[in-house]
């Protein structure tokens, strides 16, 4: 090309240079340690592009490196936060997508910020359709870890720990759409699977929501901010709990205003620090190295599922294991202020077998009781699964009608909200069989938003039985109509199907696949478990794929 | 890549800015080499269909300048072949499966659309018809032409340049301080009005419009258009802004594209605002030709129903796009018959609640996934029952406040204010003097703005622009 006559006037020449220059300022963030900035992100940082994929996958190649370069651009982290406390305390709204505020109540509503579809609200307050489903399945699992443990020689007791949606269900933010709203407000006025199944066992379970309800306006008393029930909440638990378990009574604590960090931390992207009503027995119980480190090694867990306490004032002279989600933190140290001993375990994350050896080892004759804390959603799923657990553990077939081992699928809609990143539910659930009982119809249901443009479903599929013949037939029907190819598929063979169903625009925002089948043999027919109940359908490997 | 990215904003950019000016002899190079690379980018081997665009256009443009023997095929062989590639990347699914309902295969399905395809054809094809009519000098050297089509400032998204607006650019510049003020001025707004106000927008606009017609409020489908009307607004008036916010840092003065759309007071003022460079290159090389205004009112209304159409099926190969060309045309054409010598006699107020329901409408059918979904969308807004989701679902106080922006600054109240204290940007006389503070707030109205868009784009809260897909 013939040399050009572009010319800069010298200030324009410094302006455009200085401009340059400061547009490049963030690129010194290439030079930050990574360790401390993938520390602050709390994950991990995403990795360069390999060169080799320039040419082979240029598109990659950039999408990858657009990931590395936003990772690692100077004041990211410091403008995603100060952009969300501009949002949180100038303009007072949510910071984030995933969590909905009005006022001092913020509460998560989905555990992913690209797909918001109200689960951690809807968990708490399930829609009235699966009311009874949810108490039959409920009063089975709980009768189930009951006659277990009576078996063992121990006791069991279970609180049900109301959660925001349901306590505060007038006052949930308008954000949240008006017929779930509607929902929680039915749920916390009526009889729900919570109110049933702990006046089914008035003796060993406790759904304290009249109490919390008596309490909820008193200042800082959840507290609003927090996700856990924490403070006065917690303390009130626990105290009901106790009413049930101990003959003792329970000291009724005086409570302090003190401040603290919100646990919401993770979800609003910065620290809040907001006033708790802590008890004053806060310090009654001292933590236990040994105790700790001797149920580490006996049922093999790692040391942060377990906190263990020694109190040598306790007015009942027992050890007592707390079995419980991430709440169990918040109330172990009101049960440790009655209990001489008490060991609570966070089973968050556990794996099925972890659980088995965990119930194992809690029932070998050390413990005196077993506490269950379940805090309001998906508190149904745990009653479940720890009663399979603890079957499993002394080796015991369920009853036939116990909804343990062989999971009713139609019992309610499965949420599917929680892909991970490559697009498989995160450890722990992908792995867990979704069996539908033979001859019962089973459902999987799915927000549309979960789709996403160009996204589809897929899993294995497996009918069982040891031969295909005319008496074994399954169909599957994506919202109501029949999908031919794929029902020929599973007919015609007895491995597992890898079936792919796209977003049907007919189903509307959610779509239904539903399994029919002829009635299977059984788990114990086919050697592979105990379970003498008839099989259907397998569901399992359920994944998002993605076609961007 | 998009301008509110991170990767364009804090290493294209000033990576390109820094060469530019170290490398004196071969700036053009160095524009053209960037611009080709901010392609590959974004479309990987797609860029192949631009360097064919290029060649094609290169080539015919040296047999179509005045004098040269058989020019007139070459003209009509150079326009063919622009059009082939545009209908074929763009329209053939489309005519294929809707229109001649052929069975689908490879050839008519999965048809990647590479970005930017209907500007940088219709730049190469307003080279092609300026040469030819004498308006434009065909351009001798190929990489002068492919600077001027591939100019990654308004590559992606226009305005759609003509080469004679360029043409002596490309050959002789002198930039000076004042364009660097004005560029970066521009840059600045057209950021802040993507960033700050067409995304905050989107989010409502996406959120109502991803969910069935059937589930939403009245009050909720209104919401849904309105906050939807200010983003296509905000985010097109935006990318056309940073893009001659940069062309005028680079030493180019592209055209304006957008002047207050919603204060006009008639459909045909609304298109005389509104992407100015698409409706005058239609109103140019199809209008004109086919005789304008000049053959008779039949043959006027005519033309007018063509270039509407065509403007529709421009911005996209469905059917809801065309309805919306139509739509605007129809008004345009009873605007013409008589209506606007009524629409003279209302007060101002109606004059421009005519023109935004009208174009409300219009943007009803834009932002629809088809038309059906378009035809619900619009019925739902007559849809009084209590269900459904209300506006509070996709309200907070940002977006309240970012509506109540939108309002006032899609009017040039703001610009009017401003002017008693900063050197704005000017399209005309734009080297007009003005005292040094008021460029000193001027630059640090431009911090300001790119330091805030910065905040939100490194939160990570951007979306791509929405005229990309054209």
């Amino acid at each position: 090309m013939k040399i050009e006559r572009v010319r800069f006037e010298p200030l324009s020449l410094a302006a455009i240079l200085a401009l340059g220059v400061l547009f490049a300022i963030p690129l010194l963030g290439l030079f930050q340690d990574e360790e401390d900035l993938a520390r602050r992100q709390n994950r991990a940082l995403n990795e360069a592009p390999e060169w080799s994929t320039l040419v082979s996958e240029p598109s990659r190649f950039f999408a990858e490196g657009r990931a590395w370069l936003s990772d690692r651009a100077l004041f990211s982290v410091d403008a995603s936060v100060n952009y969300r406390k501009f949002k949180y305390y100038g303009l007072g709204d949510s910071p984030a997508a995933n969590v909905a505020r009005e006022g001092d109540l913020v509460l998560p509503i989905a555990t992913d910020a690209a797909n918001i579809d109200y689960v951690s609200v809807t968990g708490s307050c399930p829609a009235e359709q699966y009311w009874d489903q949810m108490t039959q399945s409920l009063t089975n699992g709980w009768a189930e870890i009951n006659r277990v443990a009576e078996l063992e020689g121990l006791s069991t007791f279970g609180v049900i720990v109301p959660s925001k949606p349901v306590l505060y269900a007038d006052r949930l933010p308008r954000s949240i759409p008006s017929e779930i709203r509607a929902q929680c407000v039915y749920t916390a006025e009526n009889e729900s699977p919570a109110v049933r199944i702990a006046d089914s066992f008035p003796d060993t379970l406790t759904y304290p929501l009249a109490d919390f309800m008596a309490e909820r306006d008193v200042d800082h008393f959840y507290p609003l901010e927090n996700f856990h029930a924490d403070g006065m909440a917690a303390s009130r638990a626990a105290q009901s709990l106790i009413y049930l378990s101990s003959l003792e009574p329970f000291r009724e604590p005086e409570f302090t205003i003190r401040e603290g960090n919100a646990d919401m931390e993770p979800a609003l992207g910065f620290a809040r620090r907001v006033n708790f009503q802590r008890p004053d027995y806060a310090s009654a119980a001292d933590r236990s190295n040994i105790l700790d480190r001797e149920v580490q090694q006996g049922a093999r867990l790692r040391g942060n599922q377990i906190s263990a306490f020694f109190n040598a004032n306790a007015a009942d002279p027992r050890r007592v294991a707390i079995i419980a989600n991430s709440f169990g933190a918040r109330i172990a140290p009101d049960v440790a202020s009655h209990y001489a001993e008490t060991v609570q375990i966070n089973t968050n994350g556990m794996n099925r077998q972890t659980l088995i050896r965990m119930f194992r080892y809690l029932m070998d004759g050390s413990f005196d009781q077993i506490l269950f804390v379940m805090h309001e959603p998906g508190y149904y799923n745990r009653v479940r699964l720890f009663a399979d657990a603890m079957l499993e553990a002394i080796s015991l077939e369920p009853d036939e009608n116990a909804g343990a081992r062989v999971a009713d699928v139609s019992f309610g809609p499965v949420s599917f909200s929680e892909f991970d990143a490559r697009g498989w539910l995160p450890p722990g659930q992908n792995t867990e069989l979704r069996w539908s009982k033979g001859g019962r119809p089973a459902f999987i249901d799915i927000p549309r938003s979960l789709f996403g443009e160009g996204n589809s479903i897929q899993m294995r599929v497996r009918l069982f039985g040891p031969e295909v013949s005319d008496e074994r037939w399954a169909r599957i029907l994506v919202c109501g109509q029949e999908d031919a190819d794929i029902t020929d598929r599973l007919n015609s063979s007895l491995e597992p199907q890898i079936l792919e169903i796209e977003y049907d625009a007919e189903c509307g925002s959610r779509m239904t696949i539903e399994f029919q089948s002829s009635e299977q043999p059984s788990g114990a027919d086919l050697g592979l478990t105990q379970d003498r109940r008839q099989l259907g359908i397998r569901v399992d490997e359920i994944q998002r794929v993605s076609r961007r | 890549m998009v301008f509110s990215s991170v990767e364009f904003l804090f290493l294209f950019l000033p990576v390109f800015l820094i060469f530019y000016i170290a490398l004196p002899a071969l700036r053009n190079i160095t524009l053209l080499a960037f611009s080709l690379l901010f392609y590959f980018v974004g479309e990987g081997y797609f860029l192949a269909v631009m360097l064919a665009s290029i060649a094609i256009n290169y080539v015919s443009g040296l047999f179509v300048a005045p004098g040269v023997k058989g020019r007139g095929p070459a003209l009509a062989i150079g326009l063919t072949l622009n059009v082939a590639m545009l209908v074929y990347y763009k329209y053939i699914g489309f005519l294929a499966q809707d229109v001649f309902q052929l069975p689908a295969n490879d050839w008519t399905t999965d048809v990647h659309l590479p970005i930017g395809i209907s500007f940088f054809t219709f730049q190469g094809m307003s080279y092609l018809i300026d040469v030819y009519r004498g308006n434009a000098r065909k351009e001798m050297s190929p990489f002068r032409l492919a600077a001027y089509i591939a100019m990654f400032p308004q590559l992606i998204a226009g305005p759609i340049v003509r080469f004679s607006t360029v043409a002596n650019d490309l050959r002789r510049r002198v930039i000076r301080l004042k364009h660097v003020y004005y560029g970066l001025l521009f840059f600045a707004v057209g950021l802040a009005e993507k960033v700050i106000l067409a995304d905050t927008m989107a989010k409502v606009a996406d959120a109502i419009y991803g969910r069935a017609p059937d589930e939403l409020q009245a009050s909720t489908a209104f919401l849904g258009g309105l906050t939807y009307s200010f983003q296509i607004f905000f985010d097109f008036s935006g990318y056309s802004a940073m893009a001659i916010g940069l062309g005028l840092i680079l030493g180019f003065k592209f055209p304006r594209n957008f002047n207050f759309p919603y204060i006009s007071q008639s459909i045909t003022e609304f298109w005389r605002r509104w992407h100015l460079s698409l409706s005058t290159w239609f109103r140019d090389y199809c209008y004109i030709p086919l005789g304008g205004n000049r053959l008779g009112p039949s043959k006027t209304y005519r033309n007018l129903f063509l270039i509407f159409l065509l403007t529709g099926v421009w911005h996209g190969a469905s059917w809801n796009f065309i309805v919306w060309g139509l739509w605007h045309g129809f008004f345009i054409i009873i605007e013409r018959f008589g209506f606007s010598k009524v629409l003279e006699k209302m007060w101002i107020g109606l004059r421009v609640a005519y023109t935004l329901i009208i174009a409300y409408i219009g943007w009803i059918f834009f932002r629809a996934e088809d038309l059906t979904h378009g035809l619900q969308m619009l019925a739902r807004h007559f849809a009084f029952s209590e269900g459904g989701a209300s506006v509070w679902e996709f309200l907070d106080n940002e977006t309240l406040i970012v509506l109540a922006m939108s309002f006032v600054l899609s009017t040039p109240v703001v610009l009017w204010a401003s002017r008693g204290f900063i050197a704005p940007p000017a399209y005309g006389a734009w080297m007009k003097r003005n005292p040094m503070w008021k460029y000193g707030l001027g630059v640090a109205l431009a911090a300001i703005l790119i330091i805030v868009s910065s905040v939100k784009i490194l939160a990570g809260t951007y979306s791509p622009f929405i005229y990309f897909r054209f």
